[in-house]
């Protein structure tokens, strides 16, 4: 367990590099010079030249990768060129946003997709089974923002239940942080709640449909233990991949969700920084990115082992 | 005759394939005493696997129906709800199949899947690991104390074969349904196996319905034979006398087609053709196309019926003999 646990931690450190590079390289081949995007369009070749020199953008590329990652290894991950403030004092700003939202929307994807696709499985080509396959259709079909813009007008707009919008962190209070907080995660969960019980539907026919099954069977173990404890079980593993890249994708931001919620997220912030050519900021944010993917993934290989031993070894 | 243990009547299985519809069990009826071994042979595809599952009500696949009478000490299986059906296969009924290693959980230890099933009649945990460390000894299995925390991966193929069996045996059924439960074995190991679910199997009074595609094992620990092909039972009779005098041609070329000696003096001995598609079947004996001796009569059905005290056979040519 240690070995294949050191093994993984060696797999993220290398990912971690490569990505780095990538990252810094790719910002850099945009289209675009941040020094012209941050001065007016009268700029002097001498004034860009001075702003160049300020930002740093003049020294060779190995020279500015070395600084970037430098810093970024002690948690300094340089300034914003838009807004002059520290690139992690921004993202730990915003993250907490982020990271509350895909974390009730995870939970609501979860709270959904277990017992819809168990229970899909369980009565395959039956009433709940077609039911359930067709809300999954529709939440699948239907964009994100399209459900938040239907939601907010419903509990909003006519019922007047809930804010339209806005954030307010757990010490506000939990009922006040949920209000704001329910809209936006129930259109998220909803639509990975539709992939992960597809996901989960068919693996559970797919174990359903083993030997040992058969065999408990015939021994005459309950059908809700064969559901739960036999097939669930063996499921799972499958469907935790599903829900780890979920997870994943929900931390990187979702900026039309953030945008009609006006939630002060990641992903507003990535989009507005890559139309500002803030490489710094660009930059820390994506490398934020991959390294919770990197972690998520990491935290899945972990689970599996825990769920299957015969990974275990 | 005294009742049976088991007595199965006119078993019908049938699914919905791409091919159309098909029917792995067509009007199968057996019936085991208590402490008898029968044993079911036929080619692969014979439907012998699905006909011995359907017979305690386990469909395979899922969407398949089942139809007929399934006695069990005198009570109707298929007329019990689920979990009067549940209930009786745990104090009852068994299975060991083929392939060990599927058949058991992967992500359960050997010891959790024998003692759950100990409980399933009650008692303590203790008692029940008590019971599986017993039967694991039994088995022959080395070290049993360890085996109880090991997963199935860790196990050799034959020792997971024997967890598999003491995983029926635990809860002392009174009939085993053995679905090739040697087959995936090495020679030696298989010998080995068969001998110590024979011994076990007298010592607990236990039924058997052994289903095997391999006439000697069958010779070896069977009482009665019944042959299927093609979704029918083509002759019945006891072990040492349809060995001896097979009176249906398949049952004459089934045993021809074992090999025999060590001299090598051609091609091994097979039957010739194909076994019939089962989604689409000729009229009358399915076995004409492949049959030395068709005859015109053999389009009309043949039933299987009485050619000899203790013997059947679903043979025109079989019932003139």
């Amino acid at each position: 367990m240690a070995r294949f646990l050191l093994g993984r931690a060696a797999t993220l450190a290398l990912v971690l590099f490569g990505a780095s590079v990538l990252i810094f390289l790719v910002v850099r081949a945009l289209p675009g010079d941040p020094a012209i995007a941050m001065m007016t369009s009268n700029a002097t070749p001498a004034e860009i030249q001075a702003m160049r020199e300020a930002l740093g953008l003049h020294l060779p590329l190995w020279q500015q990768y070395l600084t970037w990652v430098g810093g970024a290894v002690t948690g300094d991950l340089g300034r914003s060129f838009m807004y002059s403030n520290g690139v992690a004092a921004m993202i730990a700003e915003r993250f907490p946003v982020t990271l509350h939202v895909s974390l009730v929307a995870l939970a609501i994807a979860m709270a959904i997709a277990i017992p819809a696709g168990v229970l899909s499985a369980r009565y395959k080509g039956g009433a709940l089974d077609h039911m359930f396959r067709v809300v999954a259709m529709i939440g699948i079909s239907m964009p994100v923002f399209w459900q938040g813009l239907l939601s907010i007008l419903l509990f909003a707009v006519i019922l007047g239940w809930l804010p339209p919008g806005g954030y307010q962190p757990l010490s506000a209070g939990l009922g006040l942080s949920t209000a704001h907080i329910i809209l936006p995660a129930v259109a998220l969960g909803t639509a990975y709640a539709a992939t992960i019980t597809r996901m989960l539907r068919s693996s559970m026919l797919d174990v359903l449909g083993r030997e040992h099954i058969a065999v408990a069977r015939a021994h005459g173990v309950p059908e809700r233990t064969i559901i739960w404890t036999d097939a669930f079980r063996n499921a799972l593993i499958p469907t935790l991949t599903a829900a780890g890249f979920s997870f994943g994708y929900l931390l990187a931001g979702a900026v039309l969700t953030e945008v009609i919620f006006n939630l002060p997220g990641m992903g507003r912030l990535l989009y507005e920084s890559i139309l500002s050519r803030d490489y710094p900021l660009v930059q820390g944010l994506v490398l934020l990115n991959v390294t919770l993917f990197v972690l998520i993934n990491f935290g899945m290989d972990a689970l599996y082992a825990v769920l299957d031993p015969r990974i275990r070894r | 005759m005294p009742e049976p243990l088991f007595e199965v009547r006119d078993l019908v299985t049938r699914f919905r394939s791409e091919g159309g519809e098909i029917r792995p069990s067509r009007g199968v009826s057996f019936h085991i005493a208590a402490g008898e071994v029968l044993g079911l042979v036929g080619e692969s595809g014979s439907g012998k696997s699905v006909t011995a599952r359907a017979s305690i009500r386990l469909q395979q696949p899922e969407s398949a129906t089942i139809g007929g009478e399934l006695f069990f000490r005198g009570q109707d299986l298929r007329k019990l709800d689920a979990e009067a059906l549940r209930g009786l296969r745990a104090k009852q009924i068994a299975m060991v199949v083929q392939d060990p290693a599927a058949a058991l959980n992967p992500v359960m230890t050997i010891g959790d899947q024998l003692t759950r099933i100990h409980r399933l009649h009650g008692g303590s945990e203790a008692e029940a690991r008590e019971a599986a460390l017993l039967l694991l000894r039994r088995m022959r299995i080395a070290e049993p104390e360890s085996r109880l925390a090991a997963y199935p991966h860790q196990l050799s193929g034959g020792m997971r074969q024997r967890v598999l069996i003491a995983l029926a045996l635990i809860c002392r059924p009174s009939l085993l349904i053995a679905d090739e439960p040697t087959t995936a074995l090495d020679v030696t190991v298989e010998a080995e196996i068969l001998a110590l679910l024979d011994e076990l199997r007298r010592e607990l009074g236990m039924a058997m319905l052994m289903i095997s595609h391999n006439l000697s094992v069958i010779g070896r620990i069977c009482d009665r034979v019944a042959v299927m092909y093609a979704g029918r039972i083509m002759e019945e009779a006891p072990t040492q006398a349809l060995l001896a005098t097979p009176r249906h041609p398949y049952t004459m070329a089934l045993l021809a087609s074992v090999p025999r000696g060590t001299k090598r003096d051609g091609p091994l001995p097979a039957i010739p053709g194909e076994p019939p598609d089962l989604a689409r079947l000729p009229p009358g004996c399915p076995f004409q196309a492949r049959c030395p001796g068709a005859a015109p009569q053999c389009t009309a059905e043949q039933p299987l019926r009485d050619i000899a005290p203790g013997r059947k056979a679903a043979c025109w040519r079989a019932e003139a003999a």
